[in-house]
C-alpha cells in the first residue's frame, strides 16, 4: 500500500555528498522528512524520498554545505510531467483501457468440443440462432438454461455443461450413439430396451425387473428390463406395483454389414511449389476478402488459418484475419496395383473396426471379403460383434 | 499508575524479529553508517549495531527500521 501511495505522490532518489552527511540526515529527522531505503555511498548516501518534501532539502543543503544529486524520479506527477505535451496519448490510453474494460463485458467468440455425430459448427449456429449470439452481454447468459436448451434440442447427446471463461463461451458435450449407453434418466421410470437386433450374451440387472435371458434372439425395441415390479404376497397375487428406473448392462451379439468400394484409377496431386494467397478481415460479423492480383490456380489445395485478435487466453475479441493460402497442383492419373489396393481396402477396414473399438464394441469375427478387379476394388462381409445395446425408454405411469 | 520509560525519559524503545529485522524510536540521529555497522546516538546512550550487509530501510522522525544480519547491539555510554 504504501508503494502505491508514494507512486501516486511521486518520490525521488537522491544522493548526498560532503563532508557533513550525517548531520545533513539528522536535521532531515528534526524537520520530519521520511526517508527510505538509506544506502551509504562511497562519497555520501543516497535514498528515496516524497516528491514533496524535496524543495525542503534546500536551506538543509546550505547549512551543511553538502551537494545533492537527482538519480532518478518516479511517480505519477513525474509521469504527467512528462508527458504534459503529450496529452491525447494519455487520454488515448484511457479510453483504450476503458474499452477494453468495456468490451469484456460480451461473449466474443463461443468454442464447441466433444463432437463426433453432431459438427462443432452446427451446434455453434444453433446456439447463435436461438439462444447466445455474438456481442451478447455475459450477464444476460444463463449456462444452466442454455445447458437445459441444449438438452432439449439434441436428446442424444448424454452430458452437456456451458461455461463462461473470460469473453469465450466453451460448450462441452458428450454424446450418446444409440445402444452403447444407458441413459438413467434422474430416477423417473423407465424400461432398458434393444437399440438393435442381437442376440443376448449377459444381461446384469442393477434395478427392474429381467425380461430376457441368456441366448434369446431381440429385436430392435423390445425391452429387455422392465421397469415395471410387479411384489406379490403370500398367495402368488399382485399386491402392489412399482415402477423403477430400469438399469443394467445387456450385452448381445450383433452384426455389421461393412460395404466399401474405391476405383483403381485416381488422380495423384503433384505440387508445383506455386501458391497463391490472399486473405479474409473479419469485423465483428462482417468478412472482408483480400486478394493479390493474379489469378487462382486451377487446381489447388486450399490452407487457412485464423487468427483473431486476444488478450491472453480467454479474452478474445471479434477481430481478426484469416490467411488463405491455395498450394497449386498438377493432377496426374494413376493406376493402385493390385497390392496397393488390397493394403489400402485393408487399412480402410482397420480404420472402422478401431472406430467400432472405439465405441467399446468387441469384436468377435470378421468375415469381409476384398475383390480386386480391373477397374474398382471392393470390400463387403458381415463383422459380427459383442456390444451393450440397452438404453432406456421413459413409462407411462397410469394414475 | 506507572508510565512507559520510553515516554517519560525519552528511553529508546527497540523491537526485533529474529535477527533480522530491527525497529527503534526515541532516536536522536546517525553518527556512523555503512553496511557492517550503525553508530546511533540517543538522548541517554549511544547504540552501536554491528553485523552484515545492515541497510536502514526507514528512517524517519519518530520511527526508523533496520534491515540485515545484525549480530550484536551494545550500549554505550
Amino acid at each position: 500500500m504504501n508503494k502505491i501511495q508514494n507512486w501516486l505522490q511521486g518520490y525521488a532518489r537522491l544522493q548526498v555528498t560532503g563532508i557533513h552527511t550525517e548531520r545533513f540526515i539528522s536535521l532531515m529527522k528534526a524537520k520530519e522528512i521520511m526517508i527510505w531505503d538509506l544506502v551509504p555511498e562511497q562519497d555520501g548516501y543516497s535514498f528515496n524520498i516524497t516528491r514533496k518534501h524535496v524543495r525542503e532539502l534546500a536551506q538543509i543543503r546550505r547549512k551543511t554545505g553538502t551537494k545533492i544529486i537527482v538519480k532518478e524520479k518516479h511517480g505519477l506527477p513525474y509521469l504527467l510531467f512528462r508527458y504534459r505535451r503529450r496529452k491525447f496519448l494519455l487520454l488515448g490510453m484511457l479510453i483504450c483501457i476503458c474499452l477494453v474494460y468495456y468490451g469484456s463485458r460480451f461473449v466474443w467468440d463461443i468454442q464447441v468440443n466433444g463432437t463426433t455425430y453432431y459438427t462443432e459448427e452446427e451446434i455453434r449456429n444453433r446456439i447463435e440462432e436461438r439462444y447466445v449470439t455474438l456481442g451478447t452481454s455475459t450477464n444476460k447468459i444463463d449456462c444452466d438454461e442454455l445447458e437445459e436448451h441444449l438438452r432439449e434440442d439434441y436428446p442424444d447427446i448424454s452430458w452437456i455443461s456451458c461455461e463462461l471463461i473470460g469473453t469465450q463461451l466453451n460448450v462441452v458435450i458428450k454424446e450418446t450413439l444409440d445402444g452403447t449407453e444407458t441413459i438413467a434418466s434422474e430416477n423417473l421410470p423407465q424400461d432398458l430396451v434393444a437399440a438393435k437386433d442381437g442376440t443376448i450374451v449377459e444381461i446384469i440387472t442393477r434395478n427392474g425387473t429381467p425380461v430376457k435371458r441368456r441366448g434369446d434372439p431381440v429385436q430392435k425395441g423390445e425391452v429387455l428390463i422392465s421397469g415395471t415390479v410387479y411384489i406379490y404376497d403370500d398367495y402368488d397375487e399382485v399386491l402392489e406395483t412399482d415402477y423403477v428406473t430400469a438399469d443394467g448392462d445387456v450385452i448381445a451379439e450383433t452384426e455389421y454389414n461393412y460395404n466399401d468400394s474405391f476405383d483403381m484409377q485416381y488422380y495423384q496431386k503433384e505440387y508445383s511449389g506455386d501458391s497463391h494467397k490472399s486473405w479474409i478481415l473479419h469485423l465483428y460479423k462482417m468478412n472482408i476478402p483480400i486478394a493479390l492480383p493474379g489469378a487462382k490456380p486451377e487446381h489447388s489445395d486450399a490452407i487457412q488459418e485464423t487468427h483473431m485478435l486476444r488478450l491472453g487466453n480467454t479474452y478474445i475479441l471479434p477481430i481478426g484475419i484469416t490467411t488463405v493460402e491455395a498450394k497449386e497442383y498438377v493432377p496426374v492419373l494413376c493406376e493402385y496395383t493390385e497390392e496397393e489396393a488390397q493394403e489400402r481396402m485393408q487399412n480402410r477396414i482397420e480404420q472402422y473396426l478401431d472406430d467400432l473399438r472405439e465405441k467399446d464394441v468387441e469384436i468377435m469375427e470378421n468375415h469381409v471379403t476384398i475383390t480386386v478387379d480391373a477397374s474398382v476394388c471392393e470390400a463387403s462381409g458381415s463383422i459380427v460383434t459383442w456390444e451393450r445395446i440397452g438404453y432406456g425408454q421413459p413409462i407411462e405411469v397410469p394414475e | 499508575m506507572e508510565l512507559a520509560k520510553d515516554v517519560t525519559e525519552g528511553a529508546c524503545k527497540l523491537s526485533m524479529i529474529g535477527n533480522n529485522r530491527l525497529w527503534l524510536e526515541n532516536y536522536e540521529s546517525i553518527q556512523i553508517y555503512n553496511d557492517r555497522e550503525i553508530l546511533l546516538q540517543t538522548r541517554k546512550h549511544r547504540i552501536r549495531i554491528q553485523g552484515d550487509h545492515l541497510r536502514i530501510e526507514s528512517y524517519g522522525a519518530v520511527e526508523m527500521k533496520v534491515s540485515g544480519l545484525i549480530q550484536s547491539i551494545v550500549f554505550e555510554e
